[in-house]
C-alpha cells in the first residue's frame, strides 16, 4: 500500500519585519523557513504505519520551488521513502483551491491509498488544503484526526476526531481517504544523524504541472478562487494619559469629547 | 543550499587563528564567518565582509543571530537600512562604536533611537545626543528606564520628559537631592512610593510616607537601606502584613521584632523569617513546627538547620518540604537513603539531584521510572560507568541530555551524545570539556546550522584565551 503525506515549507516571521513592496505579503528577507508543525505529524502518523508492518510506501509530496527540498529532505530523513516536488513559475500566487488541484493530480498519478495533510499550515492557516484536495478527487475526507489505528492494507480507517468544547467523535472512514492530521496525535521522531546524511543522497523527484496533466490556467493566480489584496499590520489603539487637577482633566476629557463628537457633548 | 555541510572534511583541527579563518572562508557558510570574524585580518577579513554583506537577506540574518559578535555586527552596520540598523541597535553584543555610528538616524527614527536608549553599551555621549532629540516620548522614557544616569543626565531628563513620565527619575539613584526635591512637590501616591525609597528622600518626606495612609507608600520606605529607629519600630508593627514581610527580611533587624515575627499572624511574613541567616536555633525548632508549609520548608531549607530538625522534616506530611530536606547540604547519608524511596518522584528527583549522590543510591534511582529522577542521576559525578552507558541509550532526549551536564562523562560517551539525534544534546556535547578537539571539529558537518556555527565559535574562542 502507499501513504501519500502532502507537506508544506511554512514561513514564520522574524522579530521585525517589513512588507513586500506590493504589499501583498512579507518580505521574504525576513522570514525563516521550516517543515510545517502539523505535516512533522501527518509524516510522523505515516511512518508508524509503515513501521507497524505489510508493505507501505510513504511518499512526501509538496508544492514550491528547490526552497522546498530542505523540507524534502527532513521528511526523508525521518522516514518517508519517496520525496515528490511539483513546481512551475506559474504556480506562483496558487490559493488552497489551485493547490488542491494540483495536489489531486499528483494523488491520480501516484495513486495512493490514504493521504495525510496537516490540519492547517502555522504561516498562511486557511486549514483547507486536505478538505480542497478531497473535493478534487471525491474522495472522503475526515478534519482534525487525533487518533488513526490504521493496519495496511485494510479497507476502511478507525479514526477519532476533535470537536468543540473537548468532545471527541470516533468514526470509520472508507479509504482511500484524505485525513487533516492534528497535532499531538503522537510524537514526531528525532531523525538520526545517519539517516540525515542517508536522505541528502536520495534523489527528490521534481515535477511541473505538464507531468501530471495540469496547465497554467489550473494552477496560480489564474486557477484560483480567492487572492491576497493586502497584508498589514494593524494600527495600534490610542491612548492618552490625561494631566493635571481634578478640574483640569474634567476640562480636558470634555475637550476630547467634544473633539471626537464633532462638538455634540 | 544548506545540505552542503554534508560534504566530508577529514582534516585535523586548525592550530592558528588563520588557519580557523581560512577554514571558515572555504567553508562557504555565514555562521563560519560570523564566528571568527573577529581573528580575520587583511584581505581574509575583507572576504568574510564580502561573504557578510552579501545581499541584503544575509546581513539581515547576522544582525539578527543572537550569538553574532561584536566584530560581526559592525561589517554589516548599514545606518542608511532602517530595519538593519534597529535589529543591531538591539543586539546585546553590538559595541559602543557601532552604536554610535548609527546615531545620526536615530533623530528621524524614533524607533532606532528608542533601541539606542535602551542599549546597555550606550556611551554617555550617545545618551547626551538621544537627550536633545526633537519628537515622541519613547526614546526619552527608555533614556529614563536605563540604570545609572548621571546627575546631569537626570536634570535633562526631568526637563524634557512628559510631566506624567516623570517618576521614572525617582528611580535614578544619581537623581541628586535637589531633583528629588523638585519631584516630591505635589508627589501622588505612586510618586511618594518611589521617592521613600531613593537614598535622597527628605526627612520630611520620609516623614510623610511614614504616616500615609497608603500600604504602598510605607512598603516602599520599610526598603530604605537605612531606617531610623523610631521608623523601624514604627514599621514593624504595621497593620499590613506586607510592610511587616519587608522589615522582617531586613539585616541586623533588633532581637526583638525577631521574636516578635516568630508569632506573626501572617504565614508571609513568617515565611521571610524562617529564611533569615541569623536565626537561633531555638526560633528555628519553633518554626520547624509552624501550620504553614512554605515556612517548614523555609526551615528545612535553613544552613543552620540541625541534623535532628531535618530527621523530623523528613517525615513532614508535605512533599515540598522533604524535597528540601532531600536537597540540605547537610542530610545524612541515611535520611538521604530514605527520602530516595519517597513515594512522591519530586522528592526522590531532589535526592537525584545531589552532587554528592553516592554509587549505592545512583543504582537504585537508575531504576526509577520519573525523568526527572534519572536525569539527577545521570549528572552525579559518582554514578557508575555503566549506568551511565545505559542513560547513553535511554529513549528519552532529555535524560541522554542531562548526562553531559556530568563534568566527569567518560569520552566515549560524550563522542556518542555528540551524535545524537536530537540537535539540543548535540550542541550541549559541543560545549562539554571531555569532548576531544577532533571530534569537535568534527561537528563542523553537523546538519544543524547553529551547531556548526558554534563549532567555529568554540575555536575562534580557544585562539582569543
Amino acid at each position: 500500500m502507499k501513504i501519500l503525506v502532502a507537506v508544506k515549507q511554512v514561513a514564520s516571521l522574524d522579530e521585525d519585519f517589513e512588507i513586500r513592496a506590493d504589499g501583498r505579503d512579507v518580505d521574504p528577507d525576513f522570514l525563516v523557513r521550516d517543515l510545517n508543525e502539523w505535516d512533522d505529524y501527518s509524516l510522523e502518523e505515516a511512518v508508524k504505519i509503515k513501521e507497524a508492518g505489510g508493505e507501505v510506501e510513504v511518499v512526501a509530496v509538496t508544492i514550491g520551488n528547490d526552497d522546498a527540498d530542505e523540507v524534502l529532505r527532513k521528511c526523508l530523513a525521518k522516514g518517508a521513502d519517496r520525496a515528490l516536488r511539483l513546481w512551475d513559475d506559474s504556480m506562483e500566487g496558487s490559493d488552497p483551491i489551485a493547490i488542491g488541484r494540483a495536489l489531486a493530480a499528483v494523488v491520480r498519478k501516484e495513486e495512493p491509498d490514504l493521504v495525510f495533510a496537516g490540519v492547517q499550515s502555522s504561516d498562511h492557516a486557511f486549514a483547507a488544503t486536505g478538505m480542497a484536495l478531497a473535493g478534487f478527487l471525491g474522495w472522503p475526507h475526515a478534519a482534525v484526526v487525533n487518533q488513526l489505528t490504521y493496519g495496511a492494507g485494510t479497507t476502511t480507517a478507525p479514526i477519532r476526531r476533535e470537536l468543540e468544547g473537548g468532545l471527541l467523535q470516533a468514526m470509520e472512514i472508507a479509504c482511500p481517504a484524505v485525513l487533516s492530521i492534528q497535532l499531538g496525535i503522537n510524537t514526531p521522531r528525532y531523525a538520526s544523524l545517519r539517516s540525515i546524511k542517508q536522505a541528502a543522497a536520495k534523489p527528490i523527484e521534481v515535477l511541473g504541472i505538464a507531468d501530471v496533466g495540469l496547465a497554467d490556467a489550473d494552477v496560480g493566480e489564474a486557477g484560483s478562487r480567492s487572492r491576497v489584496r493586502r497584508m498589514y499590520v494593524p494600527e495600534k489603539g490610542r491612548a492618552q494619559m490625561i494631566e493635571g487637577t481634578v478640574a483640569e482633566q474634567a476640562a480636558k476629557l470634555a475637550a476630547i469629547i467634544k473633539d471626537v463628537t464633532g462638538g455634540a457633548a | 543550499m544548506t545540505w552542503q555541510w554534508l560534504v566530508t572534511r577529514e582534516h585535523a583541527p586548525p592550530r592558528t587563528a588563520r588557519a580557523l579563518v581560512r577554514a571558515a572562508l572555504s567553508s562557504g557558510e555565514w555562521v563560519a564567518a560570523v564566528a571568527v570574524s573577529g581573528l580575520a585580518r587583511g584581505r581574509e577579513r575583507e572576504a568574510i565582509s564580502t561573504m557578510l554583506t552579501q545581499h541584503r537577506g544575509r546581513r539581515l540574518l547576522v544582525a539578527g543571530a543572537a550569538n553574532t559578535p561584536a566584530t560581526a555586527l559592525a561589517i554589516v552596520a548599514d545606518a542608511a537600512d532602517a530595519s538593519l540598523r534597529r535589529r543591531i541597535a538591539s543586539h546585546p553584543n553590538a559595541c559602543p562604536n557601532t552604536l554610535s555610528s548609527l546615531s545620526p538616524a536615530a533623530a528621524a527614527d524614533p524607533g532606532l533611537a528608542e533601541r539606542l536608549a535602551r542599549h546597555p553599551a550606550a556611551t554617555d555621549a550617545l545618551i547626551d545626543s538621544l537627550l536633545n532629540i526633537e519628537g515622541p516620548s519613547a526614546p526619552l522614557v527608555a533614556l529614563a528606564t536605563r540604570p545609572q544616569l548621571n546627575a546631569a543626565q537626570c536634570a535633562r531628563l526631568f526637563e524634557r520628559l512628559p510631566a506624567g513620565e516623570r517618576w521614572r527619575l525617582g528611580m535614578q539613584a544619581n537623581a541628586g537631592r535637589a531633583l528629588i526635591a523638585r519631584l516630591s512637590v505635589r508627589a501622588d501616591r505612586r510618586m511618594l512610593s518611589i521617592l521613600a525609597k531613593h537614598a535622597e528622600a527628605s526627612w520630611e518626606l520620609r516623614a510623610r510616607a511614614l504616616r500615609s495612609k497608603h500600604l504602598e507608600v510605607r512598603r516602599a520606605l520599610a526598603m530604605r537601606s537605612v531606617l531610623t529607629a523610631q521608623e523601624l519600630s514604627v514599621l514593624a508593627s504595621d497593620p499590613h502584613w506586607s510592610v511587616r514581610r519587608v522589615i522582617a527580611s531586613r539585616p541586623l533587624l533588633p532581637a526583638s521584632h525577631v521574636v516578635q515575627y516568630v508569632t506573626d499572624e501572617s504565614p508571609l511574613v513568617r515565611q521571610v523569617l524562617a529564611a533569615r541567616g541569623d536565626l537561633p536555633a531555638v526560633l528555628l525548632a519553633t518554626l520547624a513546627e509552624d501550620s504553614d508549609r512554605w515556612v517548614r520548608q523555609a526551615v528545612a531549607r535553613h544552613p543552620s538547620v540541625s541534623k535532628a530538625l531535618l530527621r523530623q522534616l523528613a517525615r513532614d506530611r508535605d512533599p515540598d518540604v522533604r524535597r528540601a530536606v532531600g536537597r540540605h547540604g547537610n542530610t545524612p547519608p541515611q535520611l538521604l537513603s530514605a527520602l530516595s524511596e519517597d513515594p512522591v518522584a519530586w522528592v526522590r528527583a531532589a535526592v537525584a539531584h545531589r552532587v554528592d549522590l553516592p554509587a549505592s543510591l545512583a543504582r537504585r534511582l537508575a531504576r526509577d521510572a520519573s525523568l526527572d529522577v534519572l536525569s539527577g542521576v545521570a549528572r552525579a559525578p559518582n554514578t557508575p560507568l555503566g549506568l551511565l552507558t545505559e542513560l547513553s541509550r535511554h529513549s528519552e532526549p532529555d535524560v541522554r541530555r542531562a548526562l553531559l551536564g556530568n563534568r566527569r562523562l567518560p569520552r566515549p560517551l560524550v563522542t556518542r551524545l555528540s551524535a545524537d539525534a536530537y540537535a539540543l544534546t548535540r550542541s550541549q556535547a559541543l560545549a562539554h570539556p571531555r569532548l576531544s578537539l577532533s571530534r569537535r571539529w568534527a561537528m563542523r558537518s553537523d546538519p544543524d546550522e547553529r551547531i556548526r556555527g558554534a563549532v567555529y565559535g568554540w575555536f575562534a574562542a580557544r585562539q582569543c584565551a
